[in-house]
């Protein structure tokens, strides 16, 4: 279907979706991980001031 | 619109309605990438003289694409950190700098993939290919100044300046293939006589460019709300470690400005 040259057009789809797939995951893990400190943080603060 | 900017130099309501934003450009980045590469492999025909290779081009042209937009945006960045001094600036550009990095890599990629058979070779130093390579290296060295600073804030000012001396590239990506004699070839969709690609070819090409368009604005939003995130722990991190005698202000001091 994509021809001789097909290898390289698979090539290319995969590590374009895979290289921005990689670079959501991590977003999202830096996000899910600094609302967890974040919260730690608040939590101890809170306990700290009563 | 200058107060409605000037609002959002409020952390938290950036964040509110970055929070709303968000599922928007995500839905919009899923469908238009779906219908993108729906008319990439079964609607676009394949090119007379490039074949099925064409099809490279619907995410090489749109990476390119936007590794010189986020460098543009950065440049408007590194204006609003000297200039107006707005105090999102310096995330919006730090956020943006690794998600820069990754387009120009995946445009360097992709094309040097579509080179390979269509020149015969995977790379070669012509003023386009080493100009884009130069932009590379450049979201590498910021990427490294911003590590090399503990204090987010200390590094703003110098990687703005450097920021704005790189912004120098992008006119010479753009017109490095009217400037200079490239393998490389001119271009074939901005130009003031209008696009030279046939519109079967042309609009699924759109349609992925306004797909990553939206990816990028998602990621960059979100990126700017785990950069917002970082610098609050690290002002609450910082403040526990001193012991701060006065505790109640901690508090406030993580929901001000960055």
């Amino acid at each position: 279907m994509l021809g001789e040259f097909g290898s390289y057009i698979i090539w290319s789809y995969v590590l374009f979706f895979g290289s921005i797939g990689a670079l959501c995951v991590w977003l999202i893990v830096q996000n899910r991980s600094a609302r967890k400190r974040l919260a730690q943080l608040q939590k101890r603060d809170d306990l700290a001031k009563r | 619109m200058f107060t409605w900017f000037q609002n959002l130099a409020n952390p938290t309501r950036f964040s509110e309605l970055s929070a709303r934003l968000l599922p928007v450009f995500a839905v919009l980045t899923v469908g238009l990438m779906v219908v993108g590469l729906y008319m990439s492999f079964f609607v676009a025909p394949a090119d007379y003289q490039q074949g099925e290779t064409v099809r490279i081009m619907f995410i090489h042209v749109p990476a390119a694409w936007i590794a010189m937009f986020c460098y543009a945006l950065m440049t408007l960045s590194a204006l609003g950190t000297l200039v107006w001094r707005h105090p999102l600036a310096d995330v919006s550009a730090r956020a943006a700098a690794p998600i820069g990095a990754v387009f120009t890599a995946l445009a360097l990629i992709t094309g040097s993939l579509w080179g390979k058979p269509m020149w015969g070779t995977w790379w070669v130093w012509d003023a386009r290919l080493t100009s884009v390579l130069v932009l590379l290296i450049i979201y590498l060295g910021l990427i490294a100044l911003w590590r090399a600073f503990d204090d987010p804030a200390q590094a703003a000012r110098p990687a703005a300046i450097v920021i704005l001396v790189g912004s120098i590239n992008l006119p010479i990506i753009k017109f490095s293939v009217d400037w200079w004699n490239t393998l490389h070839q001119p271009a074939s969709v901005f130009r003031m006589d209008g696009p030279t690609i046939h519109p079967d070819l042309l609009w699924p090409l759109m349609i992925m460019a306004l797909g990553v368009s939206f990816l990028f604005l998602t990621m960059h939003l979100l990126s700017m709300r785990n950069e917002i995130l970082a610098r609050r722990i690290r002002r609450l991190e910082k403040t526990a470690a001193l012991g701060s005698r006065n505790r109640g202000t901690v508090a406030r001091q993580a929901e001000a400005p960055v």
